[in-house]
């Protein structure tokens, strides 16, 4: 090795431990500012600056989720949630916690099928804190046999909990099984708890080992940030935390997500009240077909005025309980009823009124008011979905996880604004067909 | 100069440049270590500046209060400075009633056309009754305004209150009382009850039986008296500017006549000065849910914001006494907290907590224990400086939504506190001291609180028994029997 090979090798690293210098991956616009940058270890990061308040909020998320779980592991990503709470390197237990609370922040996690995120609002003078917690709990957890066996009991217990408190989650699971015939995205997220009982501390290492990586994460901060001062904490706290060799990449659907029709009938001790859960394959969310179904979902399910809304309860009070609409996992989509009768024959008569109200939309044409008006409400939700710090947060990270492209985000909402009563009705014609899922609840 | 000179001053150049490299590197791995090792200074607190508002009154009384402020929603509240303390002493309710009822139609439009039309403008709508006022709110998307404001205005001068509608919204408030088992709900509820006895505040927690006597027509003498536009506020935030909103409103609102308003004058209640305990039978409810509380009377600016801090420390959020002592180091309970709630002339402190009902009498016992000590000794500095430091970061989050900030200044103009909110919120909390906390709470009988328990009598009654004396109650907050030391469970006295 020569002396210039000398020179260079001690240059090159002393750049890698100093960090390079963020690449910025682009800059948008529209719908709000906002810019990515991705770091050498393959952090995504992104920043949006909005100072009408002295407020920042933090997301970290891993593209990790309960479909990333094994037969017989269910629960292990909703456990990895919980133990980044429970200490890391330089964090003691529960610290985490205890020091956004202090300063008058407030946080929280969430596991979903694809993704797991952690996220805090702090006065934005506390930046640095959050991301020197982000960063310890990225970079070293402190994972041991007490906190897993802890808090796997604290989960077993909210496990227990949520099944006597919700007399519906029986029914509910038992839908996901039959609408999603492909385990990874059928099983409860907060898993079950026989398979909760056998994860051990090695599962949780490998776990977090495999995911909770740089390479695997996206780091969003929004509100009240210099950009400059921002992104050099970024690079302080973050750079050198090492990325993993290879991250899985998430299961997808392998096989036909086809529509097909099923029927079965399951007794519920806990409820009083019979009821019946409906639901339709849909293929892709990211199609033009998914812009269309969520309009059809406001026509239907959303606000006071909308029409199941007025059938079943306003007019008939045939239902007690009424919900549902388009909802997405992954790759894949379903669009889901639930209804709640007095009784066995008003029941039926919800049933038949529903599907009525389902034929009217594919037979005619929805008025330019009605359309109007769902357009409107969507329009004030979608709005409203990143029109606060925290919301903007975990809307810039969840778009950004998603298929949609991210330099494309101002066009998202026009699809959805676009879409005309002709396209509704072939809609309507094309998904909601005799090819449906229908669980019967019978009651006590 | 030789060759040799020359590649021994090469050879020291790179390794004097490789030496300032290793030193880079190494005080760079030694930088890491070490600002991984505690949590980083903040940076100076910024500024927080709270947009400015601007009131005007229109010819007939009704007072119009703008707050321009960038966004893509408008927040209208209609705020009537008359609420369920001013229901017919006979009729507990009928604020409720008429407010519920405004909604639901008018000459010419049908309460399903008043759906449609709000939700036609992307909005929602709520109405809220409370001791003092009423606020009905609506926000929808900027560019509506005209509309929002035609509909509220036609709604006010045109009711028709149809027998059909009052008797839909009656049943619905029946059931909503008897179908109400949120132990939470009803503690709060018995707990209103108690302190507020023989209080106009009282008749804020109707129980069921009242309804079936609020008839349309004590219905329109109460609209008739209390929703002029002389007695209402009415507050709108969004991108618009005054002139508009004055234009606007002028147009729509002109039709509502002004009438003279008598003068009511509430009395702040009485302390509770004898300690109290109630219980509230609410079967299946596996665990027990406390709510202790007395009144607060209404101080000055100084008062409000050593309320706050107090609250802070005691219960005010997750890391403050109760919360630590009592589920983090006891394991008493599920939750425990401390709330302030504001009346025009006085104000509730509570403590709420659900508990495991075996340690229902230690929880008590604790809650009173923390208390007692924050009101007789003077709370160090460090606490003061942490409840300090929390209520100033946590009060720009509790407005960063546009709705709930449009609410807490429907909130403020209601309740008359324009100067407590506004402007130098966080001068106020950096003024608050412990002598400061200490000498508002010399003025405070809190140490006589009525104390409420719900739960399930066949759990719960075995573990109140430690009491000398316990009111007992139905879940409607109906009296049935006391129940003393020593006595069996359902002996009526």
């Amino acid at each position: 090795m020569n002396l210039k090979n000398i020179l260079l090798f001690f240059l090159t690293l002393s750049l890698v431990l100093n960090g390079f210098p963020q690449i910025k991956k682009l800059e948008v616009q529209n719908p709000f500012s906002f810019s990515v940058y991705s770091l050498k270890n393959g952090l995504i990061v992104i920043l949006s600056k909005d100072n009408s308040l002295p407020l920042a909020t933090v997301v970290c998320a891993y593209k990790v989720g309960s479909a990333h779980e094994e037969k017989g592991k269910t629960g292990l990503a909703h456990l990895l949630e919980n133990l980044m709470f429970m200490g890391s390197r330089n964090v003691g237990p529960m610290q985490h916690i205890r020091f956004i609370h202090r300063i008058g922040g407030e946080f929280n996690a969430l596991t979903s099928w694809d993704h797991t995120l952690f996220y805090q609002t702090v006065p934005s003078n506390q930046l640095p804190l959050v991301l020197w917690l982000e960063s310890d709990r990225m970079n070293s957890l402190n994972l041991n046999y007490a906190h897993v066996e802890e808090t796997k009991n604290l989960l077993i217990e909210l496990e227990r909990t949520q099944e006597k408190e919700n007399p519906f989650l029986e029914s509910s699971r038992e839908f996901d099984r039959l609408l999603y015939p492909k385990f990874h995205y059928s099983h409860p997220i907060i898993g079950s708890e026989e398979d909760l009982k056998s994860i051990t501390l090695k599962d949780a290492k490998n776990f977090y080992n495999t995911f909770y990586k740089p390479n695997n994460a996206v780091l969003c901060i929004t509100g009240d940030i210099d950009q400059e001062k921002t992104l050099n904490l970024i690079k302080k706290y973050f750079n050198t935390i090492d990325p993993s060799k290879k991250v899985p990449s998430p299961p997808s659907f392998e096989g036909d997500f086809k529509q097909e029709r099923h029927e079965k009938i399951i007794m519920n001790q806990k409820i009083s009240t019979p009821g019946f859960r409906l639901g339709y394959r849909i293929n892709s969310p990211y199609s033009n077909d998914f812009y269309i179904l969520t309009m059809i979902d406001y026509i239907l399910l959303h606000g006071e005025s909308s029409r199941l809304h007025k059938r079943l309860i306003e007019r008939s009070k045939l239902a007690l309980t009424l919900s549902g609409g388009i909802e997405k996992r992954i790759d894949l989509a379903v669009f889901k009823f639930f209804v709640l009768s007095n009784n066995e024959a008003t029941k039926e008569i919800a049933k038949r009124s529903l599907l009525s109200e389902i034929n009217k939309l594919k037979t005619s044409l929805i008025s330019n008011r009605e359309l109007t008006k769902v357009k409107n409400i969507f329009k004030a939700d979608y709005i409203d979905s990143y029109y606060s710090p925290k919301k903007r947060a975990l809307f810039l990270t969840r778009n950004y996880m998603s298929k949609i492209k991210i330099q494309d985000l101002a066009k998202e909402l026009d699809k959805y604004l676009s879409v005309s009563s002709s396209e509704i009705v072939g809609i309507m014609n094309r998904y909601f067909t005799d090819y449906s899922i229908l669980l019967e609840i019978k009651s006590r | 100069m030789n060759i040799k000179t020359k590649t021994m001053k090469s050879i020291f150049r790179i390794i004097l440049f490789a030496a300032l490299i290793f030193f880079n590197l190494t005080t760079s791995i030694k930088a890491q270590e070490k600002f991984r090792k505690s949590p980083p200074l903040p940076y100076p607190l910024p500024d927080l500046s709270m947009p400015s508002m601007k009131t005007s009154t229109l010819s007939n009384g009704l007072q119009i209060s703008v707050i321009q402020k960038q966004q893509p929603f408008i927040d209208m509240h209609l705020i009537i400075m008359t609420g369920e303390s001013l229901s017919p002493d006979h009729l507990p309710g009928m604020a409720s009633l008429t407010a519920n009822m405004l909604f639901k139609g008018a000459v010419g439009i049908s309460a399903s056309q008043v759906e449609e039309q709000i939700e036609y403008i992307g909005g929602d709508f709520s109405v809220r009754t409370y001791p003092d006022y009423t606020v009905f709110s609506i926000s929808f998307l900027k560019g509506y305004l005209n509309e929002a404001v035609m509909l509220l205005g036609h709604l006010l001068t045109q009711p028709d209150f149809s027998k059909n509608e009052v008797n839909n919204v009656k049943r619905d408030m029946f059931y909503k009382i008897i179908r109400n088992t949120n132990p939470e709900l009803l503690g709060r509820k018995l707990l209103f009850q108690i302190i507020f006895n023989n209080h106009p505040y009282e008749k804020y927690v109707f129980n069921s039986s009242v309804i079936k006597r609020l008839t349309r027509k004590d219905l329109l003498t109460f609209f008739d008296k209390f929703y002029r536009p002389n007695n209402s506020e009415l507050l709108i935030i969004g991108d618009i500017s005054h002139s508009s909103v004055i234009d606007i409103s002028e147009k729509h609102f002109s039709l509502w006549p002004k009438k003279s308003l008598e003068t009511y004058h509430i009395n702040p209640p009485p302390e509770q000065m004898k300690p109290k305990i109630c219980f509230s039978d609410v079967s299946d409810s596996e665990e027990a849910t406390i709510f202790i509380g007395n009144i607060l009377p209404y101080g000055d600016k100084e008062d409000y914001f050593s309320y706050l801090v107090f609250n802070q420390i005691l219960g005010g959020s997750h890391i403050s006494r109760l919360f630590m002592n009592l589920r983090e180091t006891k394991g008493y309970a599920y939750w425990a907290f401390s709330n302030i709630e504001l009346f025009k002339n006085c104000e509730l402190f509570y403590v709420r907590a659900k508990v495991k009902p075996e340690h229902l009498y230690s929880s008590i016992q604790e809650i009173l224990k923390e208390t007692r000590y924050l009101i007789e000794n003077k709370i160090p500095n460090h606490e003061i400086e942490q409840a300090k430091s929390y209520l100033i970061g946590h009060f720009p989050i509790k407005i960063s939504d546009h709705k709930e900030f449009s609410f807490r200044i429907a909130e403020m103009i209601a309740l008359d506190m324009k100067e407590i909110y506004w402007g130098d919120y966080y001068e106020n909390i950096m003024y608050t001291n412990s002598n400061s906390v200490f000498n508002t709470f010399q003025k405070v009988n809190f140490l006589n609180p009525v104390v409420v328990v719900v739960g399930d009598k066949d759990v719960v009654l075995d573990y109140i028994k430690e009491f000398e004396e316990v009111e007992i109650f139905n879940n409607e907050g109906v009296f049935q029997y006391k129940l003393k030391k020593g006595t069996q469970n359902n002996s009526i006295l």
